[in-house]
């Protein structure tokens, strides 16, 4: 458990990419629906989907990222 | 191994900056986002009202509010809106026409004279508590709408087009107008007039009952905006 958020003597990367991602989705979210003039709930939806598909999208590549180091002589 | 620790650490920093940022302000928008967000959305309307109830007026606001832009007068010797707002009204009362421009907190507050003239005048009106208008005076004089105790100065002008008054309106407990000119001073169109410095309303009286090309809910900008055609301009 404690290898999901350290790693040696730092933090693991996804840790950190996740938390990064995390806050700059909520200021962007903050600064969409200023502007937008959709209902809170559909910007929501929007903002629900595009985030899952995003997260989806990192856990991916993430796998992959580790796949390809295991397979390196 | 330090330096990629140094590395996650500043963006953890960064992050949790945004953050709280998000959070202490919120409803209302972060320091963050504020500089690419239109004035209205930066400032918004409860905000600025919760500074002005409680005299605490935020120092970006003032500094947006307090702007005096450089204006493009059009050419010729039309009349010009001496304001930014909205037309509110346009009503004619004994051989009078008034067109009222109601300012919000987003407008720029600087007054400008809105055609070419020699300052004939400049009064108060409703500067001390002992010279408060009558209730009757409140009554007729249609431009005011009923405001509670309106601070006003009157500034008119001779021109081609006749005696054009300008008038700066504010609320007794505002008070604040400022003046630029002085009574014999040879004004360009759109040349500064004045501030005001709190309160929401412009004035221009013209005699008769001038064709002028804005209608009620037009938006105006001071300076720029043509509101009475010259016949004899291109």
């Amino acid at each position: 458990m404690k290898r999901l958020f350290w790693v040696g003597e730092r933090f693991s990367w996804p840790f950190v990419v996740v938390l990064a991602y995390v806050s700059l989705s909520l200021v962007a979210v903050d600064y969409a629906w200023r502007n937008v003039t959709m209902p809170f709930e559909t910007l929501f939806i929007y903002a629900v989907a595009v985030n899952t598909a995003v997260i989806f999208l990192l856990i991916f590549s993430y796998r992959i990222f580790r796949r390809r180091r295991r397979v390196r002589p | 191994m330090r330096r990629i620790l140094a590395i996650q650490i500043a963006i953890l920093a960064v992050c949790v900056v945004a953050v709280g940022e998000l959070a202490l302000h919120f409803p209302f928008p972060s320091p963050l986002i504020k500089p690419v967000l239109s004035p209205r959305l930066r400032f918004p309307t409860a905000q600025v009202e919760a500074w002005v109830d409680s005299g605490d007026i935020d120092r970006d606001f003032m500094a947006f509010f307090s702007r005096d832009p450089d204006r493009i007068v059009p050419p010729g010797n039309n009349i010009v809106s001496p304001s930014d707002g909205v037309v509110q009204d346009i009503p004619t009362q004994d051989g009078t026409t008034y067109l009222v421009v109601g300012l919000s907190f987003w407008d720029v507050h600087v007054i400008r004279s809105p055609v070419e003239g020699i300052v004939k005048d400049i009064t108060e009106e409703g500067l001390t508590l002992l010279r408060h208008p009558s209730a009757d005076y409140l009554k007729q004089s249609i431009f005011l709408k009923g405001k509670p105790a309106p601070v006003q100065q009157i500034i008119t002008l001779d021109t081609e087009h006749g005696e054009i008054k300008v008038r700066l309106i504010t609320s007794y407990f505002a008070s604040r107008l400022k003046t630029w000119v002085h009574i014999g001073q040879r004004l360009t169109t759109g040349e500064r007039l004045g501030r005001i410095v709190l309160g929401s309303t412009v004035v221009t009286e013209f005699p008769g009952s001038p064709n002028l090309s804005v209608q009620t809910g037009t938006r105006v900008v001071g300076g720029e905006t043509i509101i009475l055609q010259d016949r004899k301009s291109p």
